[in-house]
C-alpha cells in the first residue's frame, strides 16, 4: 500500500504510551523490530517532509506576496499613478509609503489648480466639489510648517496657485512635539516589504481570497466603490486619494473597517490620557514654531498666492477632555492669540460648535468629516465676504450640501460613491439614517 | 519565553534536546536532571530575573518545611504544614491579591487607601498550588523529600511550570528516576513533536485567529462604545474557542515537550464543549485543576459526604475560590459564581427529578450557551464592559445601527470587518470541537488503545505526511504574525 509505506503490519504489543510502561525491560529496540521500524519510517518521512514544505512554503510565499504588492500598484511610479487617477478616477491608497510630500507634489504639479489646501491630515477633506475653479488637496503634502515652506518651493517652480488654505494644526507650535522627518518613498521590493505584506495577512488586514485575486487575477477594485484602485489600502479598504488629493476613509464610514481604533474617540482620549504623539502636554507654545509658520506664509505672499490660515476643529468630546486636564494644554490660549494677530487671512475653529456641527460629523477624535469641512469654506465666506475665497465658492449649493449632510462625516454627493450607508461608526449613538 | 516564539522553538529547546541527548549517552540520571533545572530556571528568569528569585525562595521555602513536616513527630508536623500553608498563601496573597483587598477594603470602607503596583511573578498560582499539595501529601506520610535536584525539577520543569498541567509528586518524582531509559524513546520522541505541533497549530492557527472577533468588541465596549446584538454573541463565543483552543493547545504543546524528555503529564482537557451538563463540563475542563479543587477543598470541606444543602454551599465555594483562582478581580469570582449557580442548578436537577434528564444533544447545546455567556465577565476587565457585552446578548442595545443592509438587518459589522466570515469561522470551530477526536483520542497517550478507530494514528506515511504539513501551516503562522501571542492563562 502506497500510504502506508512505514507500517510493516500489526504490532506485537500496544502502541500506546505509558509511564506504566516504566517497569518493562529497558533495551535497545531490535533493528528488526517491525513495530521499531515503522516507527523509525515514520518519523523519517515525518520530520524530511517539514523540513521540505517549510522551505516551499517559505519561497512560494514570498513570490506571492512580491506579486500582491507589484500587481495591487505599490511599486507604480508616482507619474503613473497620478495619471492612472486623471484617466480611470483611481484612489490611490498606499499601505507601504509615507509618500505624502512626493505625491501631493506630482499630483499638484500635474493638475494645476487654483486653489490648494495644504497641510496634515486634517485638511484632506476639503473637496473639489466645494469649489467652483480647480482644486487640489495637497494635504499631508506637509507634516510641519518648515516641510510646508519645502513643498511650496517646489510647487511654485511648476505652477502657482492663487490661493493656498493652511491647516495649522496645534501640535506645530507644541515645543514638546519634535519635528518628525521625511523619509524617502520606498520603491524597492525587499525583504522588509515582503514580510510586511506578509504580516498584514496575519493580523487579518487581508485575506487569502484578497492575495489570489490581486496577486493572480489582478483584480483591484473593491465591492464598496467599484472604482479603479492603487494600493493595498484603496483595494482593501477604500482608504486612499482621490484625484483632487482628497482623503476617503472608504469602509470606515460604514463601519466595516476593523482598523479603525477610535470608537468612542477610545484611541485619542486615550493619547489625552498619557498626553502622547500629538497631545504631548505643553503650558507654554513655542515662539520658534510660529515663526517658522511665519516664514511659510511669507514665502507664499511673495510669490504672489493668497493664504488663508484654518485652525481645524477637535471634537467636543476630545476639546472636553483636554479641558479638564487644565494647564497640560495651556498652549492652546497663545495659538488662539497667535492665529487673532496674523496679518493674513485667519479663522480659528478649533471649537466645533463655532462652525455648527457636532461630533457625529467627525471621522475620528481629531478629525472632522466632509461636511465639516464644507462648513468651514461656507462660514468663511459667510463671516468675510472678501475672502480670497468668495470668488470660487457658492454660499447657495454649499449651505444645501451642508443642511443635506448635517449630522453625517460623508457629505450626501461622496456618499453616492459607495455602495454602503453611513452608520454610527464612532458608536456615539448618531442617528445616521437619511 | 513563549512556547510559540522562534526563539524557544529555534533556539531554546534544540539547545536543551541535545544536551539532554548526550547526557543520556552517559546513562547517568542525575545529569539528565540538572540539564532539566538549569533549562527550566533559564526559561522562568528569561522573563524576569527578579521573578527568579522569588521562584527559588519559594521552592527552597516549601523543601525545608517538607523536611521539618517529614522529620518530626505527627503532633509537631502538622503546625509545619500550617506554616507551609502560611508561607505559600502569604507568597500569593501579596503578589496576587494584595492590591485587590486592599482597593475593596479601602472601597467598603469609605477610604482612599492605595498601595504601589505589584509585578505579578509568572505562575504563582500554579507552583503555589502545586507545592502546597506536596506539603500535604508529606503531612500524610504519602511523599518523602525527595533530593534537592529532583524537588526542584519537579516545580520548575518547564513545559509545565507556566500554565499547567498541575502536577502531584506522584506523577512526576517517579518518573525522574527512570530518565535514561532506553526504552520507548524513539515512539516519545515523534508523540512529543507530534502533540507538540497539534498544539502548536490550535494556538497559532485557531486560537489567534480568534482574536480579530474578540479583541475590537470586548475594547470597545470597554471604552464605552455601543455593542450590537449580533457581534456581542459573536465576540462570546469566538472568546470561548479562543481560550478552549489557547488553553488546550498549551497543554498539548507542555505534554509534547515533556515527552520529547521521556516525560509524561496528565491530561488537562477532554473535549470540554462534549460536555452534555454542567458537572460533565467541569469534568473535562481543566481537569487538573478540578482534581485539586476537589482533593484539597471540596473534600476536606465535607464533599458529597455531608449531603443536601450543605454540599450545594461547598459547590459554591470551591466555584467561587476557583474563579478567584484565575485573577485578582470581580469578574473571576463572578466568572466562579455563575459556574457555582450552574453546578448547583445541575446537582438540584439531579435530585428533584432523578431519572429526568435533557437528550444529550440538547443537554449539550444547553450547557455550551451557559459557559459561553459565562465567559463574558472572565474576559471583560469592568463590569461595566460585562454588563455591555450581556445586555447587548440581550438584544437591550439595538439589533442594528442603521447601516448597510446584511442579511436582511439593517447591519454594518463595526468590529469584525465581515460578519459572515467571523459565523462561518465559528460554525467550522463548533464542529472541530464538536465531531472530531480530541488529541489524547486520536494519539496514543497514558495507556488509550486507539488502534481500531479508523481516524486513530499510526506509523504510516500518510499520517507522517498529514501531520507534518500540519505542522508546517502552524510554523508558517508562528513565524508569519509580526508578535508572538501570549497564551491568555498565563496572567493566572
Amino acid at each position: 500500500m502506497r500510504w502506508s509505506l512505514c507500517w510493516a503490519g500489526p504490532r506485537r504489543r500496544s502502541s500506546s504510551i505509558s509511564s506504566s510502561n516504566a517497569a518493562k525491560e529497558d533495551t535497545d529496540p531490535p533493528t528488526s523490530n517491525p513495530e521499531f521500524l515503522a516507527l523509525r519510517c515514520y518519523a523519517t518521512t515525518y520530520f524530511s517532509i517539514v523540513v521540505a514544505f517549510a522551505l516551499l512554503a517559505g519561497l512560494g510565499l514570498q513570490l506571492l506576496f512580491g506579486l500582491f504588492l507589484w500587481r495591487a500598484g505599490e511599486f507604480s511610479s508616482l507619474d503613473e499613478v497620478v495619471a492612472r487617477q486623471f484617466d480611470n478616477a483611481a484612489i490611490y491608497g498606499s499601505a507601504i509609503h509615507e509618500d505624502g510630500f512626493e505625491y501631493k507634489l506630482e499630483l499638484a504639479a500635474a493638475a494645476k489648480p487654483a486653489i490648494i489646501a495644504l497641510g496634515s491630515s486634517r485638511v484632506l477633506q476639503f473637496r473639489q466639489s466645494d469649489f467652483s475653479e480647480k482644486f487640489i488637496n495637497a494635504g499631508r503634502g506637509m507634516i510641519t510648517p518648515a516641510e510646508g515652506l519645502d513643498f511650496m518651493r517646489a510647487l511654485t517652480v511648476h505652477h502657482k496657485p492663487k490661493i493656498v488654505i493652511i491647516g495649522a494644526d496645534f501640535w506645530w507650535f507644541n515645543p514638546n512635539w519634535p519635528y518628525p522627518r521625511r523619509q524617502p518613498r520606498n520603491t524597492s521590493l525587499d525583504l522588509a516589504t515582503l514580510n510586511l505584506a506578509e504580516s498584514w495577512l496575519w493580523q487579518g488586514k487581508i485575506s487569502l481570497p484578497d492575495l489570489w485575486r490581486v496577486a493572480v487575477l489582478g483584480d483591484v477594485r473593491n465591492q464598496l466603490t467599484w472604482h479603479d484602485n492603487i494600493g493595498i489600502a484603496a483595494i482593501k479598504r477604500g482608504n486612499g486619494y482621490r484625484p483632487d488629493g482628497s482623503r476617503d476613509y472608504g469602509l470606515r464610514y460604514s463601519g466595516g473597517d476593523a482598523t479603525f481604533d477610535d470608537q468612542a474617540f477610545a484611541n485619542t482620549l486615550a493619547r489625552i490620557e498619557v498626553g502622547e504623539a500629538q497631545f504631548k502636554y505643553a503650558g507654554r507654545a513655542s515662539a520658534e514654531r510660529f515663526r517658522q509658520l511665519d516664514l511659510l506664509l511669507e514665502f507664499i505672499t511673495s510669490a504672489g498666492i493668497t493664504p488663508i490660515v484654518v485652525l481645524p476643529p477637535l471634537s467636543r468630546h476630545v476639546l472636553d477632555a483636554m479641558a479638564a486636564r487644565g494647564p497640560d494644554y495651556g498652549y492652546f490660549s497663545d495659538i488662539a492669540k497667535y492665529a487673532d494677530e496674523l496679518k493674513t487671512e485667519a479663522y480659528d475653529f478649533t471649537e466645533p460648535e463655532s462652525l455648527g456641527a457636532g461630533d457625529c460629523e467627525f471621522v475620528d477624535g481629531f478629525h472632522g468629516g466632509e461636511v465639516i469641512y464644507q462648513r468651514i469654506t461656507a462660514n468663511i465666506v459667510a463671516m468675510n465676504p472678501n475672502s480670497a475665497l468668495a470668488p470660487y465658492v457658492d454660499p447657495e449649493s454649499l449651505n444645501r450640501a451642508i443642511q443635506q449632510g448635517k449630522g453625517h462625516a460623508l457629505s450626501q454627493a461622496s456618499a453616492g460613491n459607495y455602495t454602503l450607508a453611513e452608520s454610527d461608526f464612532l458608536r456615539i449613538g448618531c442617528h445616521k439614517g437619511s | 519565553m513563549l512556547f510559540n516564539s522562534p526563539e524557544f522553538a529555534f533556539f531554546f529547546i534544540p539547545i536543551v534536546l541535545t544536551a539532554y541527548w548526550f547526557a543520556l549517552k552517559t546513562k547517568q540520571t542525575n545529569i539528565c536532571v540538572y540539564i532539566l533545572v538549569v533549562a527550566s530556571l533559564v526559561f522562568y528568569g528569561y522573563w524576569h530575573l527578579e521573578y527568579l528569585v522569588l521562584f527559588l525562595l519559594s521552592m527552597s521555602g516549601n523543601y525545608l518545611i517538607s523536611k521539618q513536616i517529614f522529620g518530626v513527630r505527627a503532633s509537631r508536623a502538622k503546625g509545619w504544614l500550617l506554616v507551609g500553608i502560611v508561607f505559600n498563601m502569604s507568597l500569593l496573597g501579596y503578589f496576587k491579591y494584595a492590591i485587590f483587598l486592599v482597593e475593596n477594603t479601602a472601597l467598603a470602607l469609605g477610604k482612599s487607601w492605595s498601595i504601589e503596583p505589584i509585578l505579578l511573578p509568572l505562575a504563582i498560582s500554579f507552583f503555589t498550588f502545586q507545592q502546597i499539595a506536596y506539603l500535604v501529601d508529606c503531612h500524610k506520610g504519602e511523599v518523602a523529600p525527595p533530593p534537592i535536584p529532583k524537588y526542584l525539577l519537579f516545580v520548575s520543569f518547564f513545559p509545565q511550570l507556566i500554565a499547567g498541567p498541575i502536577v502531584h509528586h506522584y506523577q512526576m518524582l517517579p518518573q525522574f528516576e527512570d530518565l535514561a531509559r532506553k526504552r520507548d524513546r524513539l515512539f516519545t520522541f515523534v508523540m512529543g513533536a507530534t502533540f507538540f505541533f497539534a498544539g502548536l497549530f490550535k494556538k497559532v492557527v485557531l486560537a489567534d485567529s480568534m482574536a480579530a472577533f474578540v479583541d475590537p468588541v470586548f475594547d470597545g465596549a470597554a471604552a464605552g462604545a455601543t455593542v450590537l446584538m449580533l457581534e456581542a454573541w459573536i465576540a462570546a463565543f469566538a472568546f470561548g474557542f479562543q481560550i478552549y483552543f489557547d488553553f488546550s493547545g498549551y497543554s498539548d504543546m507542555a505534554i509534547g515537550l515533556a515527552l520529547l524528555f521521556g516525560i509524561y503529564l496528565p491530561l488537562n482537557f477532554n473535549s470540554p464543549y462534549k460536555a452534555t451538563c454542567i458537572i460533565d463540563f467541569w469534568r473535562r475542563w481543566h481537569m487538573t485543576l478540578s482534581h485539586f479543587l476537589r482533593d484539597h477543598l471540596y473534600i476536606p470541606l465535607g464533599g458529597n459526604r455531608v449531603g443536601g444543602e450543605r454540599k450545594l454551599l461547598n459547590v459554591m465555594v470551591v466555584m467561587l475560590l476557583g474563579g478567584l483562582w484565575h485573577g485578582a478581580g470581580w469578574g473571576f469570582v463572578l466568572w466562579g459564581g455563575l459556574h457555582g449557580a450552574y453546578l448547583v442548578g445541575n446537582h438540584l436537577w439531579r435530585g428533584l427529578a432523578p431519572g429526568w434528564s435533557l437528550p444529550p444533544y440538547l443537554g449539550g447545546i444547553a450547557t455550551f450557551i451557559a459557559v459561553m455567556i459565562a465567559w463574558v465577565p472572565f474576559r471583560a476587565e469592568t463590569w461595566q464592559t460585562t454588563q455591555t457585552i450581556w445586555w447587548a446578548m440581550a438584544g437591550l442595545s439595538g439589533l442594528d445601527d442603521g447601516g448597510a443592509s446584511w442579511f436582511g438587518f439593517a447591519y454594518n459589522p463595526l468590529w469584525l470587518g465581515n460578519p459572515g466570515l467571523a459565523l462561518l469561522l465559528l460554525i467550522l470551530l463548533s464542529a472541530f470541537v464538536w465531531l472530531l477526536p480530541n488529541t489524547q483520542d486520536w494519539l496514543p497517550y497514558a495507556g488509550k488503545k486507539t488502534k481500531s478507530q479508523p481516524w486513530a494514528w499510526r506509523p504510516t506515511t500518510y499520517w507522517a505526511a498529514f501531520n507534518a504539513i500540519s505542522a508546517v501551516i502552524a510554523l508558517v503562522f508562528m513565524l508569519g504574525r509580526p508578535e508572538t501571542q501570549e497564551f491568555l492563562y498565563f496572567q493566572f
